[in-house]
């Protein structure tokens, strides 16, 4: 980063004694006269008046930033913006600012001027030029065709970028995203301090988009890069720690632990910033919990589903729990955790109930009751309070072929364990698909079933 | 290196001194600031810039000393005392604290409120938008103590050498701005000015220093080096001889510089009494640029086509002929010279000081026809033509 000793002082919002810029937008006091005659003609004020305000370029020592003398060059890149006539002189001199030397460009300018010129003399031209007026009817003056030479701004409006001998702007939007974001970043002037960009996700594939970020991250070189963005990936391979969420308030996450973000990092493909952007939020380890806890929720909520009412059901798969909850705590998004108790209701939930205990938007969830290790024996013992009631529950959630087997089992304590153990799961032996089939079964049926109480206060939120 | 009071006299090339070393310190790759008082100076500094330098540098920065207390010792760490931003100064030309035409103090403005924290009122007009000059070193003060001098080190970052131009003119608060930035800015400090020349004064209040020999003792006790530029460009040595006796040998003997003396103006050189009754004469034979207290001085002597100047405005010019009309305070001097200006009389004294040394070639005193005999300075008598 350089430096600009001018920039420093405590004026920001860390009261922090850096180097720094600060843009405000607000309202201008030189108006309020005005504004307030606006608002007595019953003018109705359905927007932010923007009219009224005016933005102000200030560094940390709240001295103003003249633009003449701004010690910095910033490179706006938003390719949803890129149009073939609006924009494209503005567009055309970035892309020579940013990629050609100083000299170059003159050099450039200079050249494209002669060749402009030696245009005007050819014998074409000028036979034309002959012929135009050459009775004085139009004018007593000379009238001509020429091209353009005009230096300010020629080489802009008569250039023009192409990739492959196609147009720039004629090119996928992918294309035309990356060839300026990395033009930015290459930067052969090096007179470009910071790179604004406007979802580089957008128009590409996952896997050009997983180039890109790469090459963003090796290549920026000091440069400070601010970057809006909806995906989790971009997030998480930039360094999630360097978020700052606009969401109802401003929110930095660079408390964050430093195990995590490295975690994610190397696993970028995790929808962290689901946890980021949603106020309540239920982890679950997987897709049969989802579906199950879906089904209560629609059962007792009229047939809505949680994320119709902003609850986010997240299956958190590979890296475990602690990365989304590590999350959820640096933000104050509302947590809840459905686990498995795995046998050990007191190792492995009451244990982990303590790490959060100071957390009171992180709440784990989990059967006290040991025999039911995970989702299925849970809800097989709700359902089980009689022979009836339990192959009235089975009969939802296994198929034909099993369910004849299990009636076939002689006594009422050999069906229970029977489902128990059918939904068992050992390595390999495709009962993780079983188990999705029945939640499936399970979501779509009509009949009445029972459900343990912990399943319900997961979907509750204070 | 170490920092320097220059005690320059008049007409010595202070300026020169500066632009020299300024643009030496730019061809080293540093960059320069030179804080000075006023506006006059500010562009004459700009001007001689450009003209010694050939363009305009960003590496040399002239400030006003409200805008450099405002943008570069209070503004950017003024959030230590007070949170909103201070757009810009007001300009007091009174205590704004007291009523007007009394000595007493208005209801909240003290400098700290009930809990000890500081007092918007005091330093800030109402609303906090603008800062009180006469308040404003303070406040520079106030801000260095709350942020240990952060301050000043940003400033070290960012110039590598500094220059307060026409020092003389700092007096009480500015000294510790002074104190502060000598203590812990890296970059070298340079005070330049003549405590003979102090006409000015940038805060009310009776904060030590404000006498010449004050400030001095200040300069030392904070490991200024002194120096001294004795030669004068200006004045011819018979004028620069009787400067030197406004102060009676506080300051170190001023040598002429001036070798030169157009051949046109060679037929009267040197220090002359003029009579009430030759005013109108000698105006008519040589049109020198009459010096006075201020516009109403002289009224019944001065001839109206004469050319005027006030003594406080004049600072920073020279003119081939001055005719100086000395005020009450003034006249002793002029009369017996040996008596020394009373300890309450400095600017009487610094105004004498200053006009004596705006002349090149020959200083008219006006004295009244009754007192012009028998004098140290020939009385001057219209040539018989």
């Amino acid at each position: 980063m350089k430096s600009v000793p001018n920039y420093r002082g405590t004026n920001n919002s860390l009261l922090k004694d850096a180097q720094g810029v600060q843009v405000r937008a607000s309202f201008d006091p030189d108006f309020t006269e005005a504004y307030r005659e606006y608002l007595a003609a019953g003018a109705p004020i359905s927007s932010i008046p923007v009219e009224f305000y005016k933005i102000e370029w200030m560094d940390f020592s709240w001295n103003v930033i003249k633009p003449l003398t701004k010690q910095f060059r910033a490179l706006y890149i938003d390719p949803t913006r890129i149009h073939p006539t609006f924009g494209k002189n503005q567009y055309i001199s970035n892309v020579l600012n940013t990629a050609l030397k100083k000299d170059e460009e003159y050099r450039l300018s200079l050249n494209y001027r002669e060749t402009l010129q030696s245009f005007n003399a050819t014998d074409e031209v000028r036979t034309v030029n002959k012929d135009l007026d050459s009775d004085n009817r139009i004018t007593d003056k000379k009238l001509t065709i020429a091209a353009n030479t005009m230096p300010a701004g020629a080489l802009q409006s008569g250039l023009q970028l192409e990739v492959d001998a196609v147009p720039f702007h004629m090119i996928g939007k992918g294309e035309q995203s990356k060839v300026q974001i990395k033009l930015a970043l290459h930067n052969k002037s090096k007179d470009i301090d910071l790179v604004m960009m406007e979802e580089p996700e957008n128009h590409l594939s996952h896997v050009e988009l997983s180039r890109l970020i790469q090459d963003i991250e090796d290549q920026r070189n000091g440069k400070q890069l601010f970057l809006t963005t909806h995906s989790s990936y971009v997030l998480n391979k930039l360094s999630i720690d360097k978020i700052c969420l606009l969401h109802g308030s401003y929110k930095r996450l660079h408390l964050l632990d430093k195990g995590v973000v490295k975690t994610l990092k190397r696993l970028p493909g995790y929808d962290t910033l689901r946890v980021a952007l949603s106020r309540k939020v239920v982890l679950v380890e997987g897709p049969s919990d989802e579906l199950v806890l879906k089904k209560i929720y629609q059962d007792n909520n009229k047939g809505r589903l949680p994320e119709q009412d902003g609850i986010d059901i997240i299956v958190v798969r590979g890296v475990g729990f602690k990365t989304f909850i590590e999350i959820g705590k640096e933000i104050g998004t509302a947590v809840n955790v459905l686990r498995d108790n795995d046998g050990d209701y007191a190792k492995n939930v009451v244990e982990a109930q303590k790490e959060y205990a100071a957390y009171p938007n992180i709440k784990l969830v989990s059967s006290t009751d040991n025999n039911e290790f995970s989702l299925e024996p849970a809800m097989i013992s709700a359902n089980a309070t009689s022979e009836k009631e339990l192959l009235a529950f089975a009969k939802i959630v296994l198929s034909s072929v099993t369910y004849n087997l299990l009636v076939a089992e002689p006594t009422f304590d050999d069906k229970r364990a029977f489902v128990v153990d059918w939904f068992k799961s050992a390595d390999g032996d495709g009962k993780g698909k079983k188990k999705v089939d029945s939640a499936i079964r399970l979501f779509e049926t009509t009949e009445p079933f029972k459900y343990p109480a912990f399943l319900g206060e997961v979907l509750s939120f204070v | 290196m170490s920092n320097t009071l220059c005690i320059a006299g008049a007409g010595s090339g202070k300026t020169q001194k500066i632009i020299t070393e300024s643009i030496a310190e730019i061809e080293r790759g540093g960059k320069v600031l030179v804080v000075t008082y006023t506006t006059s100076n500010q562009q004459e500094l700009r001007r001689r810039f450009l003209e010694a330098f050939g363009r305009s540098s960003d590496r040399f920065v002239v400030k006003g000393l409200f805008s450099f207390y405002l943008e570069d010792m209070v503004r950017p760490y003024q959030q230590s005392l007070f949170a909103q931003r201070i757009d810009g100064i007001f300009f007091n030309e009174r205590n704004p604290h007291l009523k007007p035409g009394s000595t007493y103090m208005l209801p909240g403005r003290k400098e700290q409120l009930e809990d000890k924290s500081y007092n918007p009122d005091h330093f800030l007009t109402q609303g906090g938008t603008k800062a009180h000059t006469g308040f404003l070193a303070k406040l520079a003060a106030r801000v260095a103590k709350a942020t240990k001098n952060a301050a000043a080190i940003r400033l070290g970052d960012i110039y590598s050498q500094v220059y307060f131009d026409e020092v003389q003119d700092l007096v009480g608060w500015d000294y510790e701005m002074l104190k502060a930035l000598s203590k812990v800015m890296r970059s070298p400090i340079t005070c330049v000015g003549d405590f003979r020349q102090t006409v000015y004064e940038t805060t009310f209040g009776h904060k030590a220093p404000q006498t010449a020999t004050e400030k001095i003792a200040a300069f030392k006790s904070m490991g200024f080096k002194e120096e001294a530029l004795v030669r004068n460009w200006r004045c011819i040595q018979t004028i620069c001889t009787i400067a030197d006796a406004v102060h009676k040998g506080a300051y170190k003997a001023t040598e002429s510089a001036v070798e030169n003396i157009p051949p046109e103006l060679a037929h009267h050189l040197g220090a002359f009494i003029v009579k009430h009754s030759d005013v109108n004469d000698y105006i008519a034979a040589y049109d020198p640029m009459v010096l006075r207290w201020n516009v109403t001085s002289g009224a019944k002597i001065l001839p109206a086509q004469a050319r005027c100047y006030n003594f406080g405005s004049s600072k920073g010019l020279g003119f081939d002929r001055v005719l100086i009309l000395p005020a009450e305070s003034q006249m002793h001097f002029v009369l017996d010279g040996v008596a020394p200006f009373p300890a309450d009389a400095e600017t009487a004294q610094n105004k004498m000081y200053v006009a004596i040394t705006r002349a090149r070639y020959s200083l008219g005193f006006i004295v009244p026809d009754k007192k012009a005999e028998g004098l140290r300075f020939p009385v001057w008598t219209k040539p018989l033509s």
